[in-house]
């Protein structure tokens, strides 16, 4: 997999570009003594991840069709489907997806757009080294923290950017994450900040790649460069964004410390989105039957996406497009 | 002494046929060159002797011994790749060394093997670089001399110098062939570049699609290739094909076509009738064979017009139209005539080649 | 004549226009660095100083943000009385711990996995990815009661297991690329020169090492950075940071400026990390998708 002008491919590999590739692994590698000593470098892995991941996972399923009592030595109580059939009438469940979707979707838009933006007006530029310098930074923070400096930023009576928004005169309540639409667009705001460096980066990575004789050829053929942008440049972003989109999707429901922190999902579960909504359950109702069902349907989204992301990384348009090395 | 014999060898990669059928004979110190286009099985028959693909049945035997189960590090072979497969973090000498190492000789023996082998290849002075810092031609001997070092029963090469420019390459084709000589060393040699084979091998074997056409002297293959493929992959540039049929009028034996009219020889006629061939067939003859002269009255046997001249420096190479059909005609430099005026060709007529038209087998 | 009016109708426009993009790098530069910048300055402020704001709409009382005296108070407190020097170990040996299992574990397999043909390859590797990409708070029930039943919660070895539910699918899909370009023609001339597999694979290690070594510091920032396997799975005996830090948050009163300390100190390492490892981040959090 693999990559033209910068290339995490080590320079002692260049040799190897644009050489003939066999498609078969060779039989040395895949005969029977061969075999037996792969499956040894694989087993321990494997074994640990299963024990890790598999075994919670019959757990989950257990728990799922269970009442879990808490109490020791009450034995839990078979409840069949119950738990999932419990959440079809569960308000807070649906209202947890739409949250959810509304929520990634802002951040999505915005991260793709300021990314791209200012991807595009950095490629090449002499402040590029600068700027990736800079990117760095806000993605290397934890999101605990991340979720804490954006509190004591929107803070009601201290916070920098509950004053400057205040003397826009663009707030008009008392307080940001008090205000239900507040709120969204502060949990937003601090997604975007950490996260649209990296979208920022995946789109130079992209515009590198971009094949500079097609945007040569474009220019010959009379186009201006907004037209190079969007005729030529943006097509062959179309999978670095695909991925990007993917990815940051995941991440949106994956981690949940930066709304823990900062709203819990209030105010009024204006910021609950699913995955919180999930903590609740388990960790303050400790409705495990319950949260085991509401888990599952998040792990048939991660299952959804994680299809999705195979395919691209399979696809072979994409391997040439990002690979190079062929 | 080491002999290579390869018999009934079949290769299948999963579904697709890679290798039929192959026997091949390999003598003892031997360059023996596999010859063919890409995809033709020659690489396949070549990891198969080295050890690094599976027979999918047939056996190879080196001397007396069956290999097919014997693993490439005892099979005593060295092999070098066409990318060269230098250990990136080890020095010239540390990767000349390598082999020896794993052949627990000691260290006072090893230096003085690598340096054998490096001064053999002119690379003395490269010892402490790292593959990084060496230009093409650097690493390929570097790759050699790995290869060299141990003294194997066999060498493999796989395409050693198709990466090098076309100077460099010209140059190691003939220091690769005395540094063969010198060895004596049995040698199978991976090409797809006729002119390796040809200039290179004792022993050529062209490949297609898997199948072995055609195994001879470079010589046999160039004057009497078996087949039309053989024919046309040979030789630079490559042999002219007419399309002609049998004639009879009494006793004489003509190939004819809408340009041409070929009166054969008692022994081309007799050759002929020995394969029962009659009708359409395929004429081949190679640009050397043929001559040509400007003008209308030349006195050749065949009226055709220049199409484009390409001179070589000493020679040149005259493209001629015959009615449809075009043909290479090399020769000593001289002025010839712009696109479309007419010359005259004749043809020697010895040296020609039939091809029967549906298989492609030579008649003579 | 033409072509010269069209000129001068461009050149405002473009300068306009770059005028624009310029002012827009510099919003985003300040954007991306301010809120970096408060919480470094407010972790050197007592508290008074800490709450300073100007008047609403007063833009010439921005300088109150630089008007106080440094005070290293918060480190110190946090070190001293808070056990941040504790907690600190505690994240460093959790997150070292788990990405050299994961790595040492994960490269393994991913050479296998990248040599090997087998049938259910694809299914082997997508349950590996899924693991990675499942969301963690729908494990964590069932973790924490397998955990607890093993005696690992509260334990760092249980939050190096922790961690390596997700650094170690990581670390083999990721690795699994690397392998992957690795060429077979060196294993292979390796082979031919009387190596066993073994000694092959120690061939190609160098070539990999650098990604390896990236990809441990890549799986440090992710368990340094996890707050929610860190607040339930290590809850009492193996406090990180990221819990440390949160913990600051009290019912009276919230201590500001220890929380920005704190956060200093949890985030300044990761950055430099980052920094080190820059060639290989991008492929990193894209999980092998991108490569610069």
């Amino acid at each position: 997999m693999a990559v033209n002008t910068i290339d995490s491919e080590p320079p002692e590999l260049s040799a190897y570009r644009g050489v003939r590739r066999i498609d078969h692994t060779p039989h040395i590698f895949n005969n029977q003594p061969a075999r037996y000593y792969l499956m040894w470098l694989l087993l321990p892995a494997i074994l640990l991840l299963a024990a890790i991941s598999l075994y919670p996972f019959v757990w989950l399923i257990y728990m799922s069709l269970h009442e879990v009592q808490l109490a020791p030595g009450k034995s839990d109580l078979w409840a069949g489907i119950d738990n999932f059939t419990r959440l079809f009438s569960d308000k807070s469940f649906a209202r947890g997806w739409v949250t959810l979707f509304k929520y990634s979707a802002l951040c999505l838009s915005v991260e793709i757009t300021l990314g791209v933006l200012v991807a595009v007006i950095l490629n090449n530029s002499r402040l590029e080294k600068l700027f990736i310098t800079i990117f760095l930074m806000p993605m290397m923070m934890a999101p605990v923290v991340a979720g804490f400096l954006y509190m004591f930023l929107y803070n009601g009576t201290f916070g920098w950017y509950f004053w400057l928004l205040r003397s826009l005169g663009v707030l008009d309540g008392g307080s940001i994450l008090g205000n239900k639409t507040w709120a969204m667009a502060g949990v937003v705001a601090t997604d975007v900040w950490q996260w649209t460096p990296l979208i920022a980066l995946i789109t130079l990575a992209g515009l590198k790649r971009v094949p500079q004789e097609q945007l040569e050829a474009n220019m010959v053929d009379g186009a201006g460069p907004l037209r190079n942008f969007f005729s030529v440049a943006l097509p062959n972003l179309y999978p670095f964004l695909l991925i990007a989109i993917l990815l940051r999707f995941m991440d949106n429901f994956r981690f949940i410390d930066t709304i823990l922190i900062m709203t819990g999902g209030g105010p009024a579960n204006a910021t609950k989105i699913l995955p919180t909504y999930l903590f609740d359950v388990s960790f303050k109702f400790f409705e495990l039957g319950r949260g085991a069902a509401i888990a599952f349907t998040l792990l048939l989204l991660t299952i959804l996406l994680g299809l999705a992301l195979t395919k691209i990384f399979e696809d072979p348009t994409r391997k040439i497009k990002t690979s190079g090395t062929e | 002494m080491a002999t290579v014999t390869i018999t009934d060898v079949w290769k299948y990669y999963g579904k697709t046929m890679a290798v039929k059928d192959l026997n091949i004979d390999v003598r003892d110190n031997e360059f023996l060159c596999l010859l063919g286009p890409s995809g033709c099985g020659k690489s396949s028959t070549l990891r198969m002797i080295a050890g690094l693909e599976f027979i999918s049945s047939g056996d190879i035997y080196f001397g007396d011994v069956r290999v097919n189960d014997v693993p490439p590090k005892d099979r005593d072979i060295a092999m070098v790749f066409e990318n060269y497969a230098l250990y990136p973090h080890k020095t010239v000498f540390e990767n000349l060394a390598n082999p020896l190492k794993f052949q627990k000789m000691n260290r006072a023996d090893i230096t003085e093997r690598v340096e054998w082998a490096a001064e053999m290849l002119q690379i003395s002075e490269l010892l402490q670089r790292k593959p990084v810092e060496l230009s093409g031609g650097q690493k390929q001997r570097t790759a050699i001399g790995r290869a060299i070092v141990r003294e194997p029963k066999v060498f493999l090469f796989d395409e050693p110098i198709a990466h090098l420019d076309a100077k460099l390459r010209s140059h190691m084709r003939g220091e690769l062939k005395h540094l063969q000589r010198r060895l004596e060393t049995t040698t199978i040699y991976v090409t797809h570049d006729q002119l390796e084979g040809m200039t290179m091998a004792d022993r050529i074997a062209v490949m297609h699609e898997g199948v072995l056409q055609q195994l001879g002297t470079p010589g046999d293959i160039y004057n009497h290739p078996v087949n039309e493929f053989v024919a046309g992959f040979v030789g630079e540039p490559p042999m002219n094909f007419l399309d002609c049929r049998i004639e009879r009028v009494g006793d004489s034996v003509s190939l004819v076509n809408d340009n041409i009219k070929l009166v054969l020889g008692g022994d081309q006629v007799r050759r002929l009738e020995e394969k029962s061939a009659a009708g359409e067939v395929r004429l081949g003859i190679r640009p050397d064979d043929l001559s040509v002269e400007m003008g209308r009255d030349h006195g050749f046997a065949i009226d055709a017009k220049i199409f484009v001249t390409e001179p070589l420096g000493g020679d040149m190479l005259v493209d001629a139209e015959l009615g449809k059909d075009r043909v290479t005609v090399k020769r000593k430099i001289a002025e010839m005539g712009q696109p479309g005026e007419p010359c005259g060709i004749s043809l020697n007529i010895e040296k020609l080649h039939v091809f029967d038209r549906e298989s492609g087998e030579a008649i003579f | 004549m033409a072509s010269r009016e069209i000129v001068r109708y461009k050149s405002p426009a473009r300068s306009a226009f770059s005028v624009l993009v310029i002012l827009f790098l510099i919003i985003f530069f300040v954007w991306t660095v301010l809120p970096l910048a408060i919480m470094l300055i407010t972790s050197f402020k007592d508290l008074l100083d800490a709450f300073k704001l100007p008047q609403e709409g007063d833009w010439g009382g921005v300088g109150v943000m630089f008007d106080f005296t440094p005070t290293g108070d918060h480190y110190i407190e946090l070190f001293t009385e808070k056990h941040f020097g504790v907690y600190m170990r505690n994240s460093l040996i959790a997150s070292l711990g788990s990405a050299v299992v994961s790595v040492f574990l994960g490269s393994m397999a991913a050479y296998a996995l990248s040599r090997a043909e087998f049938r259910g390859k694809r299914d082997l590797l997508f349950w590996i990815i899924s693991t990675r990409m499942a969301p963690v708070v729908a494990v964590m029930v069932p973790l924490y009661v397998i955990f607890r039943s093993s005696g690992l919660v509260g334990t760092l070895p249980g939050l190096i297991l922790a961690y390596t539910t997700f650094n170690l699918p990581f670390a083999i899909w990721i690795l699994k690329g690397f392998f992957d370009n690795v060429p077979y023609a060196i294993e292979e001339a390796a082979l031919c020169d009387g190596c066993n597999r073994w000694q092959a694979l120690r061939m190609i290690m160098p070539l990999v090492a650098p990604g390896v070594g990236a990809f441990i510091v890549l799986c440090v920032l992710f368990g340094w950075n996890d707050f929610l396997f860190a607040s339930i799975i290590g809850s009492g005996g193996a406090k990180t940071l990221p819990v440390a830090t949160a913990e600051l948050v009290q019912p009276v009163k919230i201590q500001w400026g220890s929380i920005m300390a704190a956060g200093v100190i949890t985030t300044v390492p990761m950055m430099f990390l980052g920094l080190l490892i820059r060639r290989y981040l991008v492929t990193g959090l894209t999980m092998g998708a991108v490569r610069e």
